[in-house]
């Protein structure tokens, strides 16, 4: 049996079009390709570390 | 596709590594070629209205690849199908920013600007939603439930508002118009979870099924009937290869219905019509014999009009007869008594053999007596044999003879 209140819940409210702007600021838009850059960056900063 | 390490463009796509570094972009291409094939999947899924999964997939291949703007356009075209308009606009913006140039992300976003309407009638929907959401959370479901039903008139492919229409008629205990309103959303998202769920939770209220096939399909679709419960694969299925069966049977439907039709007018209404005109028929049939037989007595007066007209006429010519010898009758009579007067009696003899005597009146009868007895000769009787008396005839033509025979004589 579904619980109403629980169910109610989980629902949220919609934005609207004037909020498109901080919705796409809001994104996280990084990839694997982001990760793989950023560990080889990594890879090459300790190397010159070392 | 660029280096991962030096950023040089890659032109020989069988190399697993850079020409320009040296560095090994095998790891790179598996990339590149996951994000495909996610994107494939989420076509497919996108294609048989499988939007959940399609989102899934489209998600997926963007976490792999941020760069693949079909997925990304892709994905915001079925956020948009979904009523998620600003998900949608945020994913074509990003798009158009990662790719000026030849991107349809562009053309999707100019259309939606030019049909400013369109644009603010679905914010409204949204706002509205928001408001019926808060007003649930107060506890005005029943409000909430009319403004919903308003809002999903307004923009009927927001998913969440069926879903929350739903979950207030669940809580009314609503089942069957709770499935009405969940079919109307799986209409639009074939596997979404929530309606699954909710659809599952009536089902097992209820105790029936849920059905999702096509009423249209219904008819020829029975192979597909069997087990299109709104989970699994086979709803997919039956997507994949429903297009071409919609227009068969699409046609079908339609040539069935012109047939019933047909026989129905044929059956119900073209008897009405039939005894309508039999009935006028007989009308004007039974006016016919009326005018017919008044016209016929009226002949036959007309008939016996003429017929007595033309008796009065003949008794009219009689009587004008009898009247002229009548007439004929008194100026003999008065002839012959004038030669009388005068002894010129061989004269009144041959007047008055011209008096009919039975047209004369009594006075009258008596001088024609004294005429005939002075000239021994009578006139014509009314049986029309005019005659001269038997032996005063012969006297007379004995006399006659005899002055015929005295004038010899002489």
């Amino acid at each position: 049996m579904l619980d109403y209140e629980e169910e109610l819940k989980k629902f949220e409210p919609c934005l609207d079009v004037a909020d498109v702007e901080g919705a796409i600021y809001d994104r996280e838009i990084n990839d694997v390709m982001d990760v793989l850059q950023e560990m080889l960056r990594e890879v090459k900063s300790n190397r010159r570390v070392r | 596709m660029n280096c991962i390490n030096c950023g040089a463009f890659l032109t020989d796509r069988d190399l697993d590594y850079c020409p320009h570094c040296g560095a090994n972009v095998l790891i790179q291409k598996k990339v590149e070629y996951l994000s495909k094939l996610y994107y494939n999947q989420g076509l497919e899924k996108a294609s048989i209205r499988d939007l959940s999964g399609a989102i899934s997939c489209l998600k997926q291949s963007l976490a792999y690849d941020k760069r693949n703007i079909d997925a990304r356009n892709l994905l915001g075209l079925v956020y948009f199908e979904t009523g998620e308009v600003v998900a949608a606009l945020s994913e074509w913006v990003i798009s158009k920013n990662l790719k000026k140039n030849r991107n349809l992300a562009s053309e999707y976003i100019a259309r939606l600007q030019a049909n400013q309407n369109r644009l603010e009638a679905i914010n409204d929907s949204i706002k509205k939603y928001n408001h019926a959401l808060a007003m649930c959370r107060e506890g005005h479901e029943d409000m909430a439930a009319i403004r919903l039903r308003k809002i999903l008139a307004q923009n009927p492919k927001l998913i969440k508002g069926y879903h929350l229409l739903a979950l207030i008629q669940m809580k009314n205990h609503e089942w069957n118009k709770a499935r009405r309103t969940l079919k109307k959303a799986a209409r639009i998202d074939k596997t979404n979870t929530t309606t699954l769920r909710f659809l599952r939770e009536i089902d097992e209220q209820t105790g029936v099924t849920t059905r999702m096939e096509n009423k249209r399909k219904g008819l020829f679709g029975k192979g597909n009937r069997e087990k299109d419960n709104i989970s699994g694969e086979l709803v997919v299925k039956q997507q994949a290869y429903g297009k071409e069966r919609f227009r068969i049977s699409l046609f079908f439907t339609l040539v069935l219905g012109f047939v019933a039709g047909g026989v129905a007018f044929w059956l119900l209404v073209l008897p009405a019509i039939k005894q309508d005109v039999y009935r006028q028929a007989n009308e004007q049939i039974i006016q016919y014999s009326e005018s017919l037989s008044s016209q016929g007595v009226e002949l036959s007066k007309a008939q016996d009009e003429a017929q007595e007209s033309g008796n009065s006429a003949e008794a009219a010519a009689k009587q004008i007869q009898e009247e002229q010898t009548r007439s004929q009758s008194y100026e003999a009579l008065f002839n012959a008594y004038s030669y009388m007067q005068q002894d010129e009696l061989d004269s009144a003899a041959l007047e008055i053999q011209k008096v009919d005597e039975s047209v004369l009146s009594d006075s009258a009868k008596g001088v024609y007596s004294t005429i005939c007895q002075k000239t021994g000769v009578s006139g014509k009787n009314s049986s029309g044999s005019g005659t001269t008396d038997g032996s005063e005839g012969d006297g007379s033509t004995d006399s006659g003879d005899e002055s015929s025979e005295y004038d010899e004589n002489e």
